[in-house]
C-alpha cells in the first residue's frame, strides 16, 4: 500500500486555486497546436472541456457512443445547478456552498477539491447564460433561484425541469462551433474499448466503430475520460441504457486507481418498479419535494386508496423525523427512509414498495397553474409512465440507484496516477465524498470541463516528454488484437443465456447485498456470487451476429462483462469500509437513532484499488483526508 | 447579385415567391369576381366592363407580371415538389395524420395542377375566344358566356374547376401568411379564418356566374 | 396481451429491406413499449437469430434517441411524447403493430430501425450557437432577459432533436429542427451579435443536407413530443428575410 498525493497546493483554502494556476506553467499559444488531447465523453464534463480546449488551440479529437454528441446522459438531469451567486441575499457564500457540499458528503472528499468547486461554479452561471442557456427568471428580467436538495439557501439556477438538457445543450452548442470550425474532430458511434500507455503515458484509446464494427486506433499528448458513473452495475438504475463502466474500468485495468467505488447514491424520488420486464427506472426531480409531502399509511397495510385515508392516520415521517429539514433532508437520508418504512410493511402500491410523494397541499396553497408551472413536465412524465395524474393522486415514488460518486482516482489536476490520464465529471471520483447533493452533478461537470482541466493539462503538457506515437504504434495494435479476440471470445461462446440474463442476475446480487443498506455477511455472499456469475456469463452467454457490423447485443456484452469484474471491487470496497458514511450504509455501525455513523478515526480517507487481474484481490491505496477549515461532525438534519 | 440567387433559390426563398406570387392571385381574384359581379347588373353593363379592361393599357403590362408570376408559381412549385419527393425515396408502408394534416393542405400540387388545366381552357374559351367589344357587335362576352353555360357540362366543368380553386386556397391563404414570417397568437387566428372565409367566398362567387347563366336559360327554354 | 408486429429489416445501408411479422404473446399492458421490443429481442435471439436493432438510450423522453414510427405516426399515436415513455397499455390485444425506421433521405438507414441523423448535427454547427468562449463573461445578472422571451426561447431550447418533425412531415422537412434553435437564440440578447450570420448559414446547411421543404401543414407541430410550435418556423422565416435582404452578411 502506498499513500496517494493528492498535490494539493499549499496556502489557505480561498488561495489555494489562484496560487496553483499561478504556479501552473503555460504553454505558448504557438505550441497549444502542436499538443493533441483525446476526449471520451460528450457530457456536461466531456463537451466543455472538448470546446473549451479547442478554443484554447489544442488539437482536440472528441468520441461518443450515441449517435449525436447530445444524446450524453447529463441531459437527463432535471433539477438544477448550484452557485453561491447569493442573487436572493439570503446569506450564501461560496464557503457556505463549500460547506455544505463536503458536509453533505458526509466528509469524505478532499477539502481543496470542493473549494474550488465552489468557487468557479459562480463562473458557470456566467458562462452557461452567455452562451444562451435559457434560465428561469423573473419578471424582471433576472435569474430565478429555489432552494434544492437539503439546501437551506436558494442558490440553485434552474431550466425548468430539463436543467440538465439546457446546459448540455449548451455544452454541445460551444462544441458544436468548433467541430464546424475544424478545431474538433468528431466521432460519433465509437466506443473506447482499450487505453494505451506508452513510456508510462496515456497516449491513446482504441475504439469500435459502433456502425462498422472496426476496431480503431487513435492517438494524442493527453487522454482524458469524461465517461460518467457506473449505476448500471444494478442493472436498474435511472442512468440511461448505454451507461456503462467500460472505459473508466479499461483504465483501471490499465492501471489506473479506482477510488471509492462503493459510493453509490441513491434517489429517494424515482417511479417504483412495475414488474420483471422493467428495463431502467426513472426519476423524478427531489425538486418535488420542495412541495410535495412524502407520507405511508400509519397503519401497516392500510389498502385504502390514498384519498380515503384522513389526515391523522397518515405518518408524514420525513417530517415528523426531521422537524427542520422535513421533506428536504438529503438524499441518502430520505431514500434510506423510505426503506425502512417500506420494510417494516407501510408501504403502498401493488409491491409494498413505494411510499406517497403528495401535492394535495401545494395544490391547495398555490392553486394548479402554479405547480403546473414549476412541474409540469415531471408531472407528465408521471402520468405517461404510470398512467395515473399526479395532480389528482399523490405520486408513488422508491428510491433507485442515480449516481456513482466514486470513480477514477484523480489528484487535484484531475489527473490519474496514471501520467497524461485525465478524467473528469461522474467518471472521477473527487468532490462528492459519500453523497452528492441535489444540483451539484451539473455543477461538478461542468467545473471540471470548462475551468479546471483547460489548466490543469497545460501544465501537464509544459514539463511532460512526449514521444511522437502514431495509431501504427506496436501498444495500439496489440491493444486491437485484444479487444478483437475478446469480442470474438463472446460471439463464440453461442450459450444458452442472452446478455440480459446476466446483467439482471448480477444486478439483484448488487442491489440485494450492495444497495441501499450492506452488512458484511451480505458482502461476503456477494463476494462469493460475483465470480460465479462471470464464470457462467464466460461460458454461457449468446452474442448473436458478428463482429465486423452494428451489432447492439455485443455492444452491451463488452459493458456487462466490464461489470462483472468491476462489481467485485465495489463489494470489496464496500466490506473493508467498516463505518457508515452517506450513500454507504452498514447496518453494522449506525447510531441508536439509526443513521449512519462515521468512524473518522480509521476511515477518513480514500480507497483507491489497484487492479490486480480477475479475480484476484485488488490492492488498496489510501489517500488520509485532512479537514482544517470544517469540524467533522455528525450530521443532523434534525 | 449572388445574394439574391442564394436567397431565392433557397427552400425558405422559394417558398416565399410562392407566398408572394400566391397573393398576387388572391387580389387579383378578389378584383376578377368583383368585375365580373356586372353580370347580375345586365349585360350592357358588363360589356361595357369588358371593353374597358380589354382596352386600358395598364392592364396589359399587368398581364404580363401576371404571366410571369404564373411562371413563378408553377416553377417554383415543381421545383418543390421535386424536392419534397426527392426528400424521401422509401415512402413508408402505413402513415397517419397527426391531425393538421388536411386534404387542402396535402394535395396542393395536385389541385394547382388541375387549376393550370382550367387556367388555360379558359383563357382560350373566353379571353381568346370569339368575342368583340366593338360598339354594336352581337358577339359580346356576355353572349359568349350565355352560350357556354347553356351547356350542363362547360358550366359542371367551371362549378368544379372553381371548388378546386376554393380548396387550394384554404391552404394557400393562411400558409401564404406564415411564409411571410406572420404567425402571432394574437393574429393567426383571425388570418386562418379569413383565409377560410375568401376561399369559401370566391369559390361560391365565380361558381355563381356559370350557374347564373345556366339557371337563366333553363327558365328561358322551360 | 398478443400481438402482431411488423418490423422494417435491414441488414444496412447498401441493401434493401422489406417488412417481417413476428408474434408476441404475454406483454403486460405495463410494459413500456421498447421493454415489449427487449422481450422480443430477447426471444429472438434464444431463436439463434439477428435481434431488431433499435436506437434508444434514457428511456425517459429526454435524450432524443429512440426514433420509431410506429403503425404510421411518429414516436406513436400519443401526443408530447417520445416512443419510449409509449405504453402497452396503449394497444389492444390482438392488434397489428406496424413499425418503420424514420424515412428521409437525410436520415439514412444503417440497420433495421436504427437511421443515421447526424445532418442535425451538422445544422447546429453551422451556427446553432453564441460564439462565448469559456472565460470569464460578464455577471450572468448584467443581462436582464423579460421573462416573456426567456419562456418562449426556452419552449424552442426544449427541442431534444428526436427527428420526429422530419420523419411526419410529408415533404421531409426540418425547418422545425432549424427553427427551434434559431428561435431559441434569436429570442435572448446573447443571440443578437450573431443572428443574421446564423440563419443563414443554418439555412444552407439544412438545404445542402437534402431535406424537404415546408409546405406548412403542421404535422410536425403535432407529432413533436416536445411541443415546439410552427411559431417558431415564422420566426425562422423572420431571421432568413432580414439576414438576406436587410443585413449585409453574404
Amino acid at each position: 500500500m502506498t499513500v496517494l498525493d493528492s498535490k494539493v497546493p499549499e496556502g489557505s483554502l480561498e488561495a489555494k486555486w489562484d496560487k496553483h494556476k499561478f504556479d501552473l506553467k503555460l504553454v505558448n499559444p504557438a505550441n497549444k497546436r502542436k499538443y493533441s488531447i483525446i476526449v471520451v465523453g460528450t457530457g456536461l464534463a466531456g463537451a466543455s472541456a472538448a470546446a473549451s480546449l479547442a478554443e484554447l488551440g489544442y488539437k482536440v479529437q472528441n468520441f461518443c457512443f450515441q449517435d449525436s454528441p447530445r444524446r450524453a446522459h447529463s441531459i437527463a438531469a432535471q433539477g438544477g445547478i448550484n452557485s453561491a451567486k447569493n442573487y436572493p441575499n439570503d446569506n450564501d457564500s461560496i464557503f457556505r456552498l463549500f460547506y455544505d457540499t463536503i458536509k453533505g458528503g458526509d466528509f469524505r472528499a478532499r477539502e481543496a477539491n470542493v473549494y474550488r468547486l465552489a468557487q468557479v461554479a459562480n463562473n458557470i452561471i456566467d458562462q452557461c447564460v452567455a452562451q444562451g442557456v435559457p434560465f428561469a427568471r423573473d419578471y424582471g428580467g433576472l435569474l430565478d433561484n429555489r432552494s434544492f436538495g437539503g439546501a437551506q439557501v436558494s442558490r440553485t439556477f434552474y431550466a425548468r425541469g430539463q436543467t440538465g438538457q439546457q446546459l448540455l445543450l449548451g455544452a454541445y452548442s460551444a462544441l458544436s462551433r468548433q467541430i464546424g470550425e475544424g478545431a474538433v474532430e468528431m466521432f460519433n458511434r465509437r466506443e473506447m474499448l482499450e487505453l494505451a500507455i506508452i513510456d508510462g503515458k496515456a497516449r491513446g484509446i482504441v475504439c469500435r466503430n459502433l456502425v462498422t464494427g472496426e476496431i480503431e486506433s487513435y492517438t494524442a499528448d493527453a487522454v482524458v475520460l469524461a465517461t460518467g458513473g457506473y449505476g448500471n452495475v444494478f442493472y436498474l438504475s435511472t442512468n440511461a441504457m448505454n451507461s456503462n463502466v467500460t472505459a473508466a474500468w479499461r483504465a483501471a485495468k490499465r492501471g489506473a486507481y479506482f477510488a471509492n467505488p462503493c459510493f453509490t447514491q441513491i434517489h429517494p424520488t424515482c417511479i417504483p418498479i412495475s414488474g420483471d420486464h422493467q428495463s431502467k427506472l426513472t426519476l423524478m426531480s427531489e425538486s418535488l419535494r420542495n412541495d410535495g409531502r412524502v407520507w405511508v399509511p400509519a397503519k401497516k397495510g392500510d389498502t385504502r386508496p390514498p384519498a380515503q385515508i384522513p389526515e391523522n392516520e397518515r405518518d408524514y415521517y420525513l417530517e415528523r423525523k426531521y422537524p427542520s429539514f422535513g421533506n428536504l433532508v438529503p438524499r441518502d437520508v430520505a431514500s434510506r427512509n423510505a426503506k425502512i418504512v417500506c420494510d417494516e410493511g407501510y408501504g403502498v402500491g401493488s409491491t409494498g414498495q413505494a411510499v406517497y410523494l403528495d401535492f394535495a397541499d401545494a395544490i391547495k396553497r398555490m392553486g394548479k397553474d402554479v405547480v403546473a408551472a414549476k412541474y409540469g413536465n415531471l408531472f407528465d412524465m408521471y402520468h405517461h409512465i404510470t398512467d395515473e395524474n399526479p395532480y389528482e393522486v399523490p405520486m408513488k415514488i422508491y428510491p433507485a440507484i442515480h449516481y456513482t460518486m466514486g470513480g477514477l482516482w484523480v489528484d487535484y489536476n484531475l489527473m490519474s496516477n496514471i501520467p497524461g490520464l485525465f478524467v473528469l465529471g461522474e467518471a472521477n471520483f473527487s468532490d462528492h465524498g459519500a453523497n452528492r447533493l441535489g444540483a451539484s452533478a451539473l455543477m461538478q461537470g461542468l467545473a471540471d470541463g470548462y475551468f479546471v482541466i483547460p489548466y490543469t493539462i497545460g501544465g501537464y503538457f509544459a514539463d511532460a516528454e512526449l514521444a511522437n506515437v502514431t495509431p501504427d504504434h506496436k501498444v495500439l495494435k496489440g491493444l486491437e488484437k485484444e479487444v478483437t479476440e475478446k469480442a470474438n471470445k463472446l460471439l463464440n461462446i453461442k450459450g444458452e443465456k442472452t446478455v440480459d440474463d446476466f446483467h439482471k442476475q448480477l444486478g439483484k446480487i448488487m442491489w440485494d447485498k450492495c444497495g441501499m443498506a450492506r452488512n458484511a455477511a451480505g458482502l461476503k455472499e456477494a463476494k462469493e456470487q460475483i465470480p460465479k456469475v462471470r464464470d457462467e456469463f464466460w461460458k454461457n452467454v449468446k452474442v448473436p451476429g458478428n463482429n465486423g457490423e452494428f451489432n447492439q447485443e455485443l455492444e452491451k456484452a463488452g459493458r456487462v462483462a466490464d461489470f462483472l469484474e468491476f462489481a467485485e471491487v465495489m463489494v470489496i470496497d464496500a466490506l473493508q469500509r467498516e463505518e457508515s458514511c452517506g450513500g454507504h450504509f452498514r447496518e453494522e455501525h449506525q447510531t441508536e437513532e439509526g443513521e449512519a455513523k462515521r468512524n473518522d478515526e480509521e476511515y477518513a480517507y480514500v480507497a483507491a484499488w489497484e487492479y490486480k487481474g480477475v479475480g484476484e484481490e485488488p490492492v488498496l491505496h489510501k489517500e488520509p483526508l485532512t479537514f482544517e477549515n470544517v469540524k467533522l461532525t455528525q450530521r443532523s438534519y434534525k | 447579385m449572388t445574394w439574391l440567387w442564394n436567397f431565392i433559390s433557397s427552400s425558405i426563398g422559394k417558398k416565399l415567391l410562392m407566398a408572394l406570387s400566391g397573393l398576387f392571385f388572391c387580389s387579383f381574384l378578389l378584383v376578377h369576381m368583383a368585375g365580373n359581379m356586372t353580370i347580375f347588373i345586365g349585360p350592357e353593363t358588363f360589356n361595357a366592363y369588358t371593353a374597358i379592361m380589354s382596352s386600358a393599357s395598364i392592364n396589359k403590362v399587368l398581364e404580363v407580371v401576371m404571366v410571369l408570376l404564373f411562371l413563378v408559381h408553377i416553377y417554383t412549385s415543381a421545383t418543390l415538389t421535386i424536392e419534397n419527393r426527392a426528400a424521401r425515396p422509401e415512402k413508408y408502408a402505413m402513415d397517419v395524420s397527426a391531425g393538421k394534416r388536411t386534404f387542402m393542405s396535402s394535395n396542393m400540387f395536385i389541385t394547382g395542377s388541375i387549376i393550370l388545366i382550367f387556367v388555360i381552357v379558359h383563357l382560350i374559351g373566353f379571353k381568346y375566344g370569339d368575342w368583340s367589344a366593338e360598339p354594336g357587335a352581337t358577339n359580346t362576352m356576355y353572349a359568349l358566356l350565355a352560350e357556354t353555360y347553356a351547356s350542363i357540362f362547360w358550366t359542371a366543368v367551371y362549378v368544379i374547376a372553381v371548388i378546386v380553386l376554393g380548396f387550394h386556397l384554404n391552404h394557400a391563404f393562411q400558409s401564404a401568411f406564415q411564409t411571410l414570417g406572420l404567425n402571432h397568437k394574437k393574429y393567426t387566428p383571425f388570418i386562418k379564418k379569413l383565409g377560410t372565409l375568401y376561399s369559401i367566398v370566391i369559390a361560391l362567387g365565380f361558381a355563381s356566374f356559370p350557374v347564373f347563366f345556366f339557371v337563366q336559360q333553363l327558365s328561358a327554354g322551360g | 396481451m398478443n400481438l402482431t408486429l411488423k418490423i422494417w429489416r435491414q441488414a444496412n445501408a447498401q441493401t434493401k429491406g422489406k417488412l417481417v411479422t413476428y408474434q408476441i404473446s404475454d406483454i403486460s399492458p405495463d410494459m413500456s413499449f421498447l421493454e415489449m421490443l427487449d422481450v422480443l429481442n430477447q426471444q429472438i435471439i434464444l431463436k439463434g437469430e439477428d435481434p431488431v436493432a433499435f436506437d434508444n438510450d434514457c428511456r425517459e423522453g429526454i435524450c432524443g434517441m429512440c426514433s420509431l414510427y410506429i403503425n404510421g405516426r411518429a414516436h406513436g399515436a400519443q401526443s408530447e411524447a417520445t416512443v419510449c415513455l409509449l405504453h402497452m397499455r396503449s394497444f389492444k390485444d390482438g392488434d397489428t403493430i406496424t413499425i418503420e425506421p424514420w424515412r428521409a433521405k437525410a436520415f439514412p438507414v444503417i440497420k433495421d430501425l436504427v437511421v443515421d441523423r447526424s445532418a442535425f448535427d451538422r445544422i447546429i454547427q453551422a451556427g446553432g450557437f453564441v460564439s462565448a468562449k469559456t472565460g470569464a463573461p460578464q455577471d450572468a445578472n448584467a443581462l436582464p432577459v423579460a421573462k416573456r422571451n426567456a419562456d418562449l426561447s426556452m419552449d424552442a431550447a426544449a427541442c431534444i432533436g428526436c427527428g420526429a418533425c422530419v420523419a411526419s412531415c410529408k415533404n421531409a422537412s426540418a425547418m422545425l429542427f432549424t427553427s427551434a434553435k434559431i428561435s431559441q437564440l434569436a429570442l435572448l440578447p446573447q443571440g443578437q451579435a450573431e443572428r443574421d450570420r446564423r440563419a443563414l448559414a443554418m439555412v444552407k446547411t439544412m438545404d445542402d443536407a437534402g431535406f424537404g421543404n415546408c409546405t406548412n401543414e403542421g404535422e410536425c407541430e403535432a407529432e413533436c413530443p416536445k411541443a415546439i410550435k410552427m411559431t417558431n418556423i415564422a420566426r425562422l422565416f423572420r431571421e432568413y428575410y432580414r439576414a438576406s435582404i436587410v443585413s449585409e452578411e453574404m
